[in-house]
């Protein structure tokens, strides 16, 4: 046993780490069940940042990230979308990179159009689309949305859409939300927007490796921070106990459906992030595991040396 | 002349771009050369793209190893440029049904879009998904304490790797409130807030003195290696 | 008789302490308006970029304890009387183009009135709109063409038509306007309402609104003309109904709220308080009044500035001093360096691993008889990890031409492509080693990122390089690279200044240069005296930081004792400094 893992092939690890993720996956799914989420206090804020606003209110979404990053910081996109949306926020979606006009296309359409088919494009809510530039972009945007922006994304004048008239800059933004995997992305919204102009209210989610880079910014210019997938756990924990009723599945009778424990059973699309839990969990599980059993192997070779 | 003539531009547009941001008349300057440098980086991709057909083009003639990979490069590239660029299938926009091209080239349902959604996305996706592997093998082989920093480190790691899970809350879910900022999850978020913010400034810091440090080296054209071209 | 008078006395005054204490009780539960601040002064921040104007004021002579806030409050911008012309006059060539019995001359003549101010407002900077600035320049050639044409191509007509109409939607709202659209708009749909869904369900019964909206079709041609054109009537009504009370609103100034403002210590302590307000546009004048608020939230009478102040752009932006200042001192401190050492003294700098093993990387190249891999991040010519990266390998080339190995330098973008082809073979060529140089060994793979890793993974699994070279930025595929270079064995020498990937590096590669070491690579690869100067400079940098650091948490630390102490002047003054440190030295 002791030489089969001091000289253990990566392939075996890459095995262990395959069925550590690929059997709770299954598990979770045949049985629906997940761990509980205890939100800390940074999803809290970011939470009620986006609760605590008046109905109403003008809400910038930046989705700043790719496919890549889709597993990742796609559960926090969808729940933005969809707290926005159950608040009545008028929500303007934009990205800063190439491939993010897609994210918002995927939200709008798994989101707003299924569960929120009341709200009219260009009142409600407005898609403008990917501009190049980067951090220009922002630059330019936080004083005069038109000087780039001279249509949506479907090419509809900006003067013509009624959100759009009510807003000049990013500076009539009530909440900046930016989904980020890495630059541009919420450093630069930091930098560019909320560091020149203190009184923007920004919160953001970030995939795991660039949380770290973040926290410097809380509680100044970050009001909140989702960190990788158990941030985006912790606020649809947050966003499921609010409007449960509404997001849960619906039987026959339409009304919604409810385990046995009381809870509202949540449609799939809105649980992502929990369900993701439960692989994390048994990955993480593995690789302390790994560690302890490398610093065994370590310690044992280091003792046989002594001897020597 | 041939070095001459970069270092003068670089030296002019740097100190400029430096001096225009203390004149409110001239703080949009360095937008303006992002602008131009993004009409280069533009004009780039044409270079790019040739020396990319040239490289497969001559893998494929030269019968090279792995020269079929190459054939599947240029019919992928060219497919997805021909499909992009002519907006092949897509239907014209609603507000414009006149012009053929008025649709945009990512209507759901159209060619490119389904190139983007059942290829472009589940390549990338299991490229970043592959992450998870190789920090598994990372952490058996590289982690190991050597010493006392490298046990602190490992403590840490343990404690960050439980506290993002449910296994953080469930080790220390007994402790009493009064003790709840030793719970692993609360742990967790200090460690990250506190200690882990403290390293990273610091490393910032470093970085941006080297960034100062660098760039007024090349501006003032004691590093010229960039420009190639040797020493003078 | 005595006994009565004394108790008339008595009762007399019992009757006006009761009244007395009515009307202080009444008083007291009404709020007392507070005295008004006083002596407001509006100027234009010195050496600023036209945003910000100052306001100084003395508080109000009440007791500080009963004041609660200020209130400051500044005017709504208006349009000049010019602009608002030129938009009537345009509004009324679009009428004209909209209308086809008008006659040609009468229309020639609008819009050669008009052309010029049409032209100006197209070349214009004011507003700083660009949307509105590029819908002018269309219309202004719309409308040359259709003139230029004789006016007889109706096709021309319509463009310019719906170029002017474009243009007339894309006018940017002053502040005013916007605030006398949000109350129009609630009145002109009351008054659609009102004029409209009386006939509508007379006609059609109480589900005339799905008549209306969802079986339209149903309803007879001529009655839904008819109903269409009672709507245009309401909503020219509505209009002229906003606009008639816009016009009684007259030339009375708006105000907008800026601030609540709590007087802080200091300002108690001084008896004035002073406000930068922002955000302002330049080409605009404002007004100011203040306000003081007790603590029962009544407010008192403002007191407003005596003259109307407009922003004014300087050539200097003096917030940024602190920032000149420090640029000055770190870029001083690396001229100085650089000169000492080109004047001869020694400099000392310490050993960084990883360039000291630079040597040994391309040797062991060289002795396996294998290729050496460099990789200069994925990022563009425009990042200065990309810059620096080039630079080492320059350095790297330069070795490898000596040591006869061979460098492959695969990139993802094109423009580091062509800047490492340059750099390479000018090193070969250094190095004497000319013929030795091999294009095709320099190419650009993708802009994509995983599908740059992708390849690199390939080639690296295929081709076995013995050595791996990671100078640049890199995101998430850092740990694939280096796991995937650690699998087939080579030596791996790392260098980013990107914190999130420095772990992955430090974890897999053999040495890795982290931040301010990579940055200082090129200067040590190169030995020579006046590049090893530059970084001598950089440590000034970071002595004047940790000054600034331990400065500022002492200050902060003395704040916090000052506070629970309740030292209110002695905090007052502290917390001046730590917002100045904050505000100014710090953003």
């Amino acid at each position: 046993m002791y030489e089969f893992f001091k000289t253990l092939d990566r392939r075996w690890i890459f095995l262990m780490m395959f069925l550590a993720v690929a059997v709770p996956i299954l598990i979770i799914g045949a049985t629906g069940r997940t761990f509980p989420e205890e939100p800390t206090s940074l999803a809290r804020a970011v939470f009620h940042a986006i609760e605590d606003l008046p109905e109403g209110s003008k809400v910038l979404l930046s989705y700043d990230y790719d496919p890549a990053s889709e597993g990742e910081l796609s559960p926090m996109a969808t729940m933005f979308a969809y707290h926005c949306a159950a608040k009545r926020h008028r929500m303007y979606f934009m990205a800063l990179w190439p491939v993010g006009p897609q994210m918002v296309d995927d939200t709008i359409e798994n989101v707003l159009k299924k569960d929120f088919p009341e709200l009219e494009y260009g009142k409600d809510y407005v898609n403008l689309g990917y501009k190049s530039g980067y951090e220009g972009v922002i630059k330019v945007i936080i004083t005069d949305f038109t000087e780039l922006y001279t249509t949506d994304t479907r090419g509809t004048p900006w003067g013509t859409i009624p959100m759009c008239q009510e807003v000049s800059s990013v500076q009539d933004m009530d909440l900046l939300v930016n989904v980020s995997a890495g630059y541009a992305g919420t450093k630069e919204w930091v930098q560019y927007a909320v560091t020149p102009y203190p009184k923007l209210t920004m919160v953001a989610g970030c995939t795991g490796v660039q949380a770290p880079l973040l926290y410097p910014y809380i509680p100044q210019q970050l009001q909140g921070l989702l960190g990788a997938i158990k941030g985006a756990a912790e606020y649809e924990a947050l966003v499921t106990e609010c409007y449960g009723a509404r997001m849960a599945r619906r039987d026959a009778e339409g009304n919604p459906m409810v385990d046995d424990d009381g809870m509202y059973v949540i449609r799939g699309k809105y649980t992502e992030g929990i369900r993701r839990m439960g692989p994390q969990l048994v990955a993480h599980l593995l690789m302390i595991l790994l560690i302890i059993v490398g610093n065994v192997i370590y310690f044992v070779e280091r003792r046989k040396e002594g001897r020597r | 002349m041939k070095r001459t003539i970069p270092l003068f531009i670089t030296a002019i547009g740097g100190f400029v771009l430096i001096a225009a941001v203390f004149s409110g008349y001239t703080q949009s300057w360095g937008e303006v050369a992002a602008i131009w440098f993004d009409v280069l980086a533009a004009i780039a991709y044409i270079l790019g793209g040739g020396n990319l057909m040239k490289i497969h083009l001559k893998k494929i003639s030269d019968r090279t190893e792995g020269w079929a990979y190459s054939v599947v490069t240029i019919i992928a590239f060219l497919a997805t440029l021909i499909i992009g660029l002519g907006k092949i299938g897509v239907n014209p926009s609603e507000q414009f049904p006149d012009y053929a091209w008025s649709g945009s080239y990512r209507e759901v349902g159209g060619p490119f879009w389904w190139i983007y959604e059942y290829a472009f996305k589940p390549l990338t996706a299991t490229m970043f998904a592959m992450l998870a592997f190789y920090v598994a093998s990372a952490a058996f082989r590289a982690f190991r304490a050597k010493n006392l920093e490298a046990v602190l480190l490992l403590g840490t790691a343990f404690i960050i790797l439980l506290g993002r899970t449910y296994a953080g809350v469930w080790v220390t879910g007994w402790l009493p409130d009064w003790l709840s900022g030793l719970k692993l999850e609360n742990v967790t978020v200090t460690i990250m807030k506190v200690f882990n913010t403290a390293g990273n400034r610091a490393i910032m810091i470093g970085i941006a003195l080297g960034i100062a440090s660098t760039s007024l080296r090349v501006l003032l054209g004691v590093d010229r290696s960039y420009l190639g071209g040797g020493e003078e | 008789m005595k006994v009565a008078r004394v108790i008339g006395v008595f009762c007399v005054m019992g009757a006006a302490l009761a009244v007395f204490s009515t009307r202080t009780v009444h008083a007291q539960a009404t709020g007392d308006r507070p005295k008004p601040p006083w002596d407001l002064v509006a100027k234009d921040r010195p050496w600023d970029k036209g945003e910000k104007i100052d306001l100084r004021w003395k508080l109000s002579p009440d007791d500080p304890d009963t004041i609660a806030f200020y209130r400051v409050y500044r005017s709504l911008a208006t349009k000049p009387a010019e602009q608002v012309e030129f938009e009537d006059r345009l509004e009324v060539l679009v009428d004209l183009f909209e209308d086809l019995d008008v006659p040609p001359e009468q229309l020639r003549a609008a819009i050669e009135e008009l052309l010029p101010r049409l032209r100006a407002a197209a070349a214009s900077e004011h507003g700083r709109h660009c949307e509105y600035h590029h819908h002018a320049r269309r219309a202004v050639g719309a409308v040359e063409r259709y003139l230029a044409a004789g006016m007889e191509n109706w096709e021309l007509n319509r463009r310019a038509g719906k170029a002017l109409s474009t243009l007339e939607n894309a006018i940017p709202l002053s502040e005013v306007q916007r605030e006398n659209e949000e109350l129009e708009t609630s009145e002109e749909r009351k008054a659609k309402m009102h004029l409209t869904e009386p006939v509508l369900e007379e006609l059609f019964g109480r589900q005339w609104k799905e008549m209306w909206e969802e079986r339209a079709d149903e309803i007879p041609a001529d009655v839904r003309m008819w109903l269409y054109g009672r709507r245009i009537a309401a909503e020219a009504e509505a209009e002229a109904r906003a606009r008639a009370t816009a016009a009684a609103r007259g030339d009375a100034v708006r105000w907008k709220l800026v601030v609540e403002l709590e007087p802080k210590a200091l300002d108690v302590h001084t008896g004035e308080m002073t406000y930068t307000v922002e955000m302002l546009d330049r080409f605009q004048e404002y007004s100011f009044k203040v306000s003081a608020v007790n603590r029962a939230q009544v407010e008192s009478d403002a007191v407003t500035a005596a003259a109307r102040v407009q922003p004014v752009r300087q050539i200097y932006d003096g917030a940024r001093f602190a920032l000149m200042v420090i640029v000055f001192v770190i870029c001083g401190a690396v001229m100085f360096f650089i000169q000492m050492a080109r004047s001869g003294r020694p400099l000392k700098v310490r050993t960084i691993a990883g360039l000291s093993a630079v040597d040994e990387a391309v040797g062991r190249a060289t002795e396996m008889g294998r290729s050496i891999l460099f990789v200069a991040g994925i990022q563009d010519m425009n990042d200065i990890q990309t810059i620096a990266g080039i630079t080492v390998l320059s350095r790297v080339s330069k070795l490898a031409a000596e040591y006869d190995a061979r460098v492959e330098v695969p990139t993802a973008r094109s423009l580091v492509m062509t800047a490492a082809r340059e750099t390479v073979q000018a090193a070969y060529l250094e190095a004497g080693r000319p013929d030795a140089y091999r294009r095709d060994d320099i190419y650009y793979v993708t802009d994509e990122q995983f599908g740059f890793v992708a390849y690199l993974q390939g080639m690296m699994v295929r081709e076995k390089p013995a050595a791996c070279f990671y100078m640049g930025t890199f995101f998430a595929e850092s740990l694939i690279l280096a796991e995937t270079g650690n699998s087939i064995g080579a030596i791996q020498i790392a260098g980013t200044a990107m914190p999130a990937q420095l772990p992955f590096f430090v974890a897999a590669c053999d040495y890795t240069l982290i931040g301010e070491e990579f940055f200082a690579a090129s200067a040590y690869l190169s030995g020579e005296a006046h590049q090893l100067g530059s970084l001598k400079g950089q440590d000034v940098g970071k002595l004047i930081v940790g000054i600034m650091v331990v400065a500022g948490v002492i200050v902060a630390t003395a704040l916090s004792i000052a506070v629970l102490a309740d030292h209110t002047v002695g905090a007052a003054y502290l917390e001046a400094i730590v917002e100045y440190i904050r505000k100014v030295i710090l953003t």
